[in-house]
């Protein structure tokens, strides 16, 4: 018993990332209708960022996070800006356009850093005892920042002008359009906030696991199955079948088989949109 | 209308048949790495030419290419590795094997439309790549099926050195993908496609049974991606996930965008690109060739939003009106 909630914990926790990278696909397919297959890379940019710094720069890994979050955002904005002349052009532009992505950023890291597998010291090692449940304060931060993330999101999009603005966009383009929203500048703060959300994701979790140029590839997938699960377009549904999956996997992961846990996923995906194509939380924009 | 095909009064088909037929004998003096590079252009422009009958002609961006020439190229492996059935004999049923295997995937996923059928195959191709890896004692694994020991033809191997006759047998099949994909596409069928494409409600309301039609160009396409696994199976001596990855189908995609979607000779032009390239490019670069390669490659979806093939059509144009401009004048 103290195994299976140790193992829910883990679950929640790597979740909660996984929410973070789904809520940001999720984004910027609601607002452009746009299917970017390199949003993980995004993610493992992230990751290397962080390790670059806190091992090369400055040995502050508050500091570094800052500063993944804000690179992440300044990415989106030239993310964006390759993307938009493939609005409304349908998916396979924008499928060839994120392979050029995916190319670009993988080869960068493999030409630059190299494709050895890194590993980032955590600074918050401590590990604190619930009767016989261990957790280290890493992951302690993780959910923590995750959930502060999600709720600031939440209040941005229900209270906020420009978060409004985006809802608007992504139920209706032409509509919002009309009314004078400035449909390409809310891309561009989907692509912000989405490239953000992962680059920081791949910062929370480098201490977790290794680091390497190819391990964005499997978050990509992670994020589809989220966000279809969640229903495409549904924010909300994204953030809670990002957790749903990262308990899936870990228990999966524990008592069924750790090779099958990931093809499992793409069952379950497989099989809800067969029978239900709007996913499991219905349509509603955001 | 074949001996309309086959007539040489159409000069353009004929001097790229030319132009096809000796390349390989040209590339032959360049040397063996650029002549293996050429093998690679004409086998990926049979999945290429292929994807493009579901992708371009029939409107369904399907995913699964990949991992169907994958099962074509597991079944002629473990079938000539095993069972020691002859290799040729092995080509027809790794097609039918990838055939079969996109009968049922797309009975269950061709219900859903674009996107949602995008994701679908995109769901398979986790699931199939996870068997390939995982099933060890039957797949190899990670590491992959291997030695699949050389195809031989008349009593000459094939093996690796024998390049100029690999190559010419690859060409042969090509250009017999081609032709049958050309039929397919001119005729009362591949009509049935188009419509799908450009308005799949008006083609239903107008008496086409969609479902089984985007059937027929899921099976035709799988059908000449498993036999192109089955070549490649042979002809590397080994198959394993890294060979099927997301990323080796998107290169097989991106040709068809680059090359020009719906037309016949586009994913051929758009394979050559993007095998040769790189190649090319790495002569400057050693570190940040393939850097470049995706910068290009995004560079040119965004300037030639129809392919190379849709480029050369829009300059064709250009240069023709102002031709008659000028005459008029």
């Amino acid at each position: 018993m103290g195994y299976f909630l140790e193992f829910l914990i883990n679950g929640i926790v790597t979740g909660s990332v996984y929410t973070l990278i789904a809520v940001g696909l999720s984004l910027t397919f609601s607002i452009m209708k746009l299917i970017n297959f390199a949003h993980g890379e995004f993610y493992m940019i992230g990751a290397y960022a962080s390790w670059v710094i806190v091992s090369h720069l400055v040995d502050n890994w508050w500091l570094s996070f800052f500063l993944v979050v804000m690179g992440g955002a300044a990415l989106g904005v030239l993310i964006e800006r390759v993307f938009r002349p493939t609005y409304g052009r349908g998916l396979l532009s924008q499928f060839t356009i994120s392979l050029g992505l995916v190319i670009i950023m993988q080869d960068s890291i493999i030409a630059t850093l190299g494709g050895v597998t890194r590993h980032v010291q955590s600074i918050f090692t401590t590990v604190r005892q619930f009767g016989n449940i261990r957790i280290t304060d890493q992951r302690f931060l993780i959910f923590g920042l995750s959930v502060a993330t999600l709720t600031a999101l939440f209040l941005f999009f229900r209270y906020t002008k420009t978060g409004k603005a985006m809802r608007a966009t992504a139920g209706n383009k032409l509509a919002a359009g009309m009314i004078g929203i400035k449909t390409n500048r809310m891309a561009m703060y989907a692509f912000i906030t989405g490239i953000a959300l992962a680059a920081a994701s791949g910062a929370l979790l480098a201490p977790l696991y290794v680091v390497q140029p190819f391990m964005g590839t499997r978050l990509t997938g992670i994020a589809f199955a989220a966000c279809v699960l969640g229903g495409l377009g549904s924010i909300g549904g994204a953030a809670i079948a990002g957790f749903v999956l990262g308990i899936v996997e870990s228990l999966f992961a524990a008592y069924v088989s750790i090779e099958w846990s990931y093809a499992a996923i793409f069952a379950v995906f497989v099989a809800i949109l067969l029978f239900k194509p709007l996913g499991l939380f219905g349509r509603e924009v955001f | 209308m074949e001996g309309k095909y086959f007539s040489l009064k159409n000069k353009k088909k004929v001097i790229c048949f030319i132009g096809i037929a000796i390349a390989p004998l040209l590339v032959q003096f360049a040397g063996g790495y650029w002549m293996q590079i050429l093998m690679m252009t004409f086998l990926f422009s049979i999945l290429a030419v292929s994807l493009n009958l579901i992708l371009g002609y029939a409107g369904q961006v399907n995913l699964a290419h990949g991992v169907l020439f994958g099962a074509g190229a597991y079944a002629s492996g473990l079938l000539v590795m095993r069972l020691g059935v002859n290799f040729w004999l092995t080509i027809p049923i790794a097609a039918l094997t990838a055939t079969a295997i996109a009968f049922v995937v797309g009975y269950i996923t061709l219900r859903l439309r674009g996107t949602y059928f995008s994701l679908a195959t995109f769901g398979f191709v986790v699931m199939m790549l996870a068997v390939y890896s995982n099933l060890s004692g039957l797949t190899g694994g990670q590491i992959g099926l291997m030695p699949i020991p050389p195809a031989s033809i008349g009593g000459l191997v094939l093996g690796p050195n024998q390049r100029l006759v690999r190559t010419y047998i690859v060409l042969a099949f090509l250009l017999l993908t081609m032709f049958i994909i050309d039929r397919i596409v001119h005729s009362r069928v591949g009509r049935a496609f188009i419509v799908i494409r450009e308005n799949e409600d008006l083609a239903k309301s107008s008496g086409v049974n969609t479902f089984w039609y985007k059937m027929l160009a899921f099976g035709i396409s799988s059908f000449f991606a498993g036999m192109t696994g089955a070549i490649y199976a042979t002809y590397q001596g080994m198959i394993s996930p890294a060979d099927i990855s997301l990323v080796v189908f998107f290169q097989i995609l991106a040709a068809c965008v680059v090359g020009g979607l719906g037309t016949l000779i586009g994913p051929v032009i758009g394979t050559a690109f993007v095998q040769f390239l790189p190649e090319i490019l790495k002569g400057f670069s050693e570190a940040y060739y393939y850097l470049v390669f995706g910068i290009l490659l995004i560079i040119i979806v965004i300037w030639a939003p129809k392919g190379i093939m849709g480029g050369v059509e829009a300059l064709r144009k250009r240069f023709a009106s102002t031709r008659t401009a000028k005459k008029e004048t």
